[in-house]
């Protein structure tokens, strides 16, 4: 039995309770943005994936994707249950934390994962149909991806691939299937536009909570307190200020104004695009980075405003397009790493999981399509999620 | 290389500010327009 440090135990809890909090925050941050009539709708889809992941993830989900390696593709059922899994580390993952420790830090990014695809999707689908998807996803595509990346033995991460806290593992994979979900489920009926954001407050709520959440998030992926840990917690910081002060600055040159939203929306691409990165760089880097991520999710809105695709809260161009442009940048600026070598390895490893997750979402969407339709009716749609799908309302007038 | 690209960046945004005007609200509500 390896050496259990308490400090490190202590910082890897207390950032499993920090990205716990990003799930919640998240679904702030959703709920602002959607119509006042599917608020608690959008709230709940955030909120029952902390409930229904984190059982999944102690039967099932841990085990696939950190078990003995199968094939380098996924973990075996060694660990069923946690069993097995409690205060021994290791030593494959962490060697001086519990592995129970973590097993629950792991959980939390089985959990925001889903969470993210929910603003695909938003104010349409049927609660149902969004369970049952949610559950299948996270068991066969979060956690064969999260064992090629992480996993001892997987794939990806035997050919060197970088990831230090999630930009490929947890943000290409569900901005991928938000854009996949959005063009099976169709467009809304009413355009966008029509009585939202309907609480920016709430967005910024989200935003900042995401924000702090999210140094747990990257410095927790340090799995120890130490200098790595430091130095991620100083470039999630980096990165989230220059993305929000870029998209701020450009949609103050394209548009007009300097927007609330659109800072917001270029803090989240900063957080996202340094996440593969954070313990790998300098600060500088990270600023850059940063910048960087918020002027490529910036351009991908700006496309998809061209789409017929609706996602509903763009997810696909700030999550899947930021994680890409993080993933890439990793490889260029990884410190120790040789970016014509990195790179390609980089490369690789998004191609995988953009392809993968795109191909996996269809035919899970494709499986839940015959036990329940995807969408709610028209009726339910106009009277909004809160009411047709939770016989609830948000607000009392 | 890094730290020249960030004060790169950092600068060209400092000098887009100095140079930004006070903006019209466009009275448009839509999340793509105000992002």
């Amino acid at each position: 039995m390896g050496h259990v440090s308490a400090g490190n135990t202590a910082w890897v809890l207390t950032s499993a309770a920090l990205v716990m909090l990003m799930t919640p925050a998240l679904g702030f941050f959703y709920g602002g943005l959607v119509r006042e009539k599917n608020v608690l709708a959008t709230l709940m889809q955030s909120f029952l994936m902390l409930c229904l992941v984190s059982v999944q993830w102690i039967l099932v989900g841990y085990s696939l994707a950190f078990g003995h390696d199968v094939g380098g593709l996924i973990g075996d059922l060694s660990y069923v249950g946690l069993r097995g899994v409690g205060s021994a580390p290791n030593a494959a993952y962490a060697a001086t934390i519990p592995q129970s420790a973590y097993a629950l830090f792991q959980m939390m990014f089985a959990v925001i994962t889903p969470a993210l695809i929910t603003g695909g999707f938003a104010e349409r689908k049927r609660f149902r149909a969004f369970v049952l998807f949610s559950l299948l996803w996270s068991t066969f595509v979060y956690d064969p991806i999260a064992h090629w990346v992480w996993g001892s033995g997987g794939w990806l991460g035997r050919l060197g691939a970088l990831d230090f806290a999630g930009g490929t593992v947890v943000h290409v994979s569900s901005g991928v299937a938000a854009v996949v979900a959005a063009w099976m489920l169709g467009p809304r009926l009413h355009a966008r536009g029509r009585g939202e954001p309907h609480d920016l407050t709430m967005v910024m709520l989200g935003a900042s909570l995401c924000w702090f959440g999210w140094f747990g998030f990257n410095a927790g992926s340090a799995l120890a307190a130490n200098g790595v840990a430091a130095a991620a917690f100083v470039n999630t910081d980096a990165a989230a200020a220059m993305g929000a002060l870029t998209w701020m600055t450009v949609a103050w040159h394209k548009r007009g104004t300097p927007t609330v939203t659109g800072t917001m929306a270029g803090s989240i691409a900063g957080l996202v695009a340094i996440t593969p990165a954070a313990g790998y760089v300098t600060p500088a880097a990270a600023i850059v980075i940063g910048m960087a991520g918020a002027l490529a999710c910036y351009a991908a809105v700006a496309l998809r405003e061209r789409s017929h695709v609706d996602d509903a809260l763009d997810v696909f161009p700030i999550h899947a397009i930021g994680g890409t442009v993080g993933a890439l940048l990793t490889g260029i600026f990884a410190l120790g790493a040789v970016a014509s070598r990195q790179v390609p390895v980089q490369l690789l490893a998004v191609t995988a999981v953009w392809l993968y997750s795109a191909a996996a979402t269809f035919l899970i969407l494709k499986f839940v399509m015959l036990i329940a339709p995807l969408r709610v009716t028209a009726l339910d749609e106009q009277l909004g999620l809160d009411i047709s799908q939770h016989a609830e309302a948000a607000y009392i007038s | 290389m890094d730290l020249v690209l960030a004060l790169a960046g950092f600068a060209a945004l400092v000098a887009a500010w100095v140079r930004a005007g006070e903006g019209a609200p466009t009275g448009k509500t839509a999340l793509s327009e105000r992002r």
